[in-house]
């Protein structure tokens, strides 16, 4: 009889271990797939950005033609001011809310010199950035015909 | 009676092995083989990062009579014709100004990256060495076509 409860006893204790340790093993999983979501919305992000005629270099010799990884700085310039003036909320929280979601387009410049522009901002309130993702880019400055190092960081928050 | 009962412990011994092995198997595939590294997202990002800072570093436009970084390397590796307006040769001003860069970018971001440039012949033009020693690597290359024979410019963004 004694050995009988023994024996259960040991089982109930291996199947318990084995249940914690297969709930532990699954809340990983799905924490690990939620980060994986907001990781895969910044990357898309970051493609969309990449990709916006607003900012993107066209070759000089023709319009039609665009300049990889490269951003025009006097479009860079525009946007931002644009979509930071408060008169054109509505474009931002409805034609790149859309695009974009909740998150932050940032872009640096690192050389020749520092300049820093935020292009697109919308978070709610207390919400933390969950994702970000850093893309090299090429300024270039059209008065003085020259190519800039810069930096573009999409942040998405949940 | 006594053999059934030696039967049915030895039945409740198997039990208890296959537990402890199957919670085993548990172990080694979700704890053990749980190799971040290995993940394909992370693969991605860091070829991207490798490709796009070799890219956006060649076309960069320097201070040095507004040569590119490209035009630099060709010169650094051929003749060495330029001279910067401070007086520093092309390959210094190709020092200065990588090393700028991967300092507000790859050391600030506290990746491990290598960053060399050499010839086909062996000569090292620039060498920025973050990585540990035998750690895995995502790598690319961009080739520079030079008085001298062909550069290789190489980022590995190490994990």
């Amino acid at each position: 009889m004694f050995e009988t409860i023994a024996v259960l006893l040991i089982f109930f204790v291996l199947i318990g271990f084995g249940l914690i340790f297969y709930a532990r093993v699954a809340n990983t999983s799905v924490s690990d797939a939620s980060k994986e979501q907001f990781q895969l919305k910044a990357i898309q992000t970051a493609q969309l950005v990449s990709f916006l005629p607003e900012l993107q270099c066209t070759s000089s010799t023709s319009a039609n033609i665009v300049v990889d990884d490269c951003f025009d700085v006097l479009k860079v310039e525009a946007l931002s001011s644009i979509l930071n003036d408060s008169s054109n909320q509505k474009i931002k929280n409805e034609y790149y809310f859309d695009s974009f979601g909740f998150s932050k387009i940032h872009i640096k410049k690192i050389y020749p010199s520092v300049s820093e522009w935020t292009i697109y901002e919308r978070t709610k309130t207390n919400s933390r950035a969950l994702s970000s993702i850093k893309v090299p880019v090429s300024l270039y400055d059209a008065v003085s015909n020259s190519y800039g190092f810069g930096v573009l960081t999409v942040e998405v928050y949940d | 009676m006594i053999g059934k009962k030696s039967q049915a412990e030895i039945v409740g011994l198997v039990i208890i092995v296959l537990l402890i092995t199957v919670g085993l198997l548990f172990f080694v595939k979700f704890v053990v083989l749980n190799d971040s590294d290995s993940d394909p997202k992370k693969n991605y990002v860091d070829s991207e990062l490798a490709s796009n800072m070799i890219n956006v570093l060649l076309k960069t436009t320097t201070d040095c009579k507004k040569s590119s970084m490209t035009e630099l390397f060709q010169d650094c590796a051929g003749f060495q014709r330029i001279e910067c307006n401070d007086g520093m040769d092309s390959c210094s001003k190709i020092q200065q100004v990588s090393r700028n860069i991967f300092n507000n970018t790859l050391d600030e971001w506290k990746k491990q990256y290598n960053f060399k440039a050499y010839t086909v012949g062996g000569d090292t033009i620039e060498n920025i060495d973050r990585c540990r020693p035998r750690s895995d690597r995502v790598s690319k290359t961009y080739p520079i076509p030079t008085d001298r024979g062909t550069l290789f410019i190489t980022l590995d963004i190490c994990s």
